[in-house]
């Protein structure tokens, strides 16, 4: 036989500055935080669009604000969330495909490595082409 | 809450697309656009109002800007909601939720007005 206890017990819930406990938890917290980042990098994206669509003065005025020393600090900082972004989204997206294909067969590892990591190499290496005036 | 649950596979959908669109466009676009061309490292023809314009002004060009900086906004909104929660913000999940999404969607229009206005 068994007693239900009358103690009120709250939720439980994960104790304050958990994320802080272990480097594994900090790099998942920082992961997620890069939503900011990369939120902020197409707003300056977009400004840029803007700068465009407003005509010659504004676009080399977009350019003037963005080369200036704070704005290049700024891009740098937002280019190395977005890497870092990038790498750990990539190295999460490796994994998918070897756990949840199920009965369809999984390419073996290294390919699923090769093709995240070459593509990220190709489609970067493609825009800035494009950008550069090398192609187009 | 029970509207944003109702909807989950869908903020799951523009949270994976983003993830790929940000992490394979993002990087050349933002070194490119923001590091390169105002330090002049491409050529003048390169970065000259007229070409950047006409690539952007470009169909394809729209639709790529289009839906990279929304699908982007989405998936960052997603991500910050899901951050919120790990942090124990659970209490005010459905402001968190509301206002990250309605963010995104203010985003999202914003992005294809001025896109729309190149």
């Amino acid at each position: 036989m068994t007693s239900r206890s009358t103690t009120p017990t709250w939720p439980a819930r994960e104790p304050d500055g958990w994320w802080m406990g272990h480097p594994r938890y900090r790099n998942y917290v920082l992961f997620a935080a890069t939503g900011f980042v990369l939120s902020a990098g197409c707003v300056v994206l977009l400004l840029g669009i803007r700068a465009l669509g407003q005509g010659h003065a504004a676009w080399q005025a977009y350019l003037a604000h963005v080369g200036s020393l704070p704005g290049q600090l700024g891009c740098w900082l937002l280019l190395i969330g977005t890497l870092f972004f990038s790498l750990r989204w990539l190295w999460v997206g490796v994994k998918i495909p070897l756990v949840r294909l199920g009965i369809v067969p999984a390419p073996p590892e290294p390919v699923i490595w090769v093709a995240h990591f070459a593509g990220l190499f190709a489609l970067t290496a493609l825009v800035l082409l494009l950008l550069a005036g090398v192609i187009l | 809450m029970k509207w944003i649950h109702r909807l989950e596979p869908l903020w799951w959908l523009l949270f994976g697309a983003g993830g790929f669109a940000a992490a394979l466009l993002l990087p050349g676009f933002l070194f490119g656009v923001t590091i390169a061309a105002p330090q002049s490292w491409f050529s003048e023809y390169a970065i000259s109002y007229q070409r950047m314009h006409g690539l952007a002004a470009n169909p394809l060009g729209r639709l790529l800007l289009v839906a990279l900086i929304s699908l982007t906004f989405w998936h960052s909104a997603h991500h910050l909601r899901h951050l919120a929660l790990d942090l124990g913000l659970g209490h005010i999940q459905a402001a968190v939720s509301y206002g990250l999404y309605g963010l995104a969607l203010l985003g999202t229009l914003l992005t294809i007005s001025v896109v729309a206005a190149l």
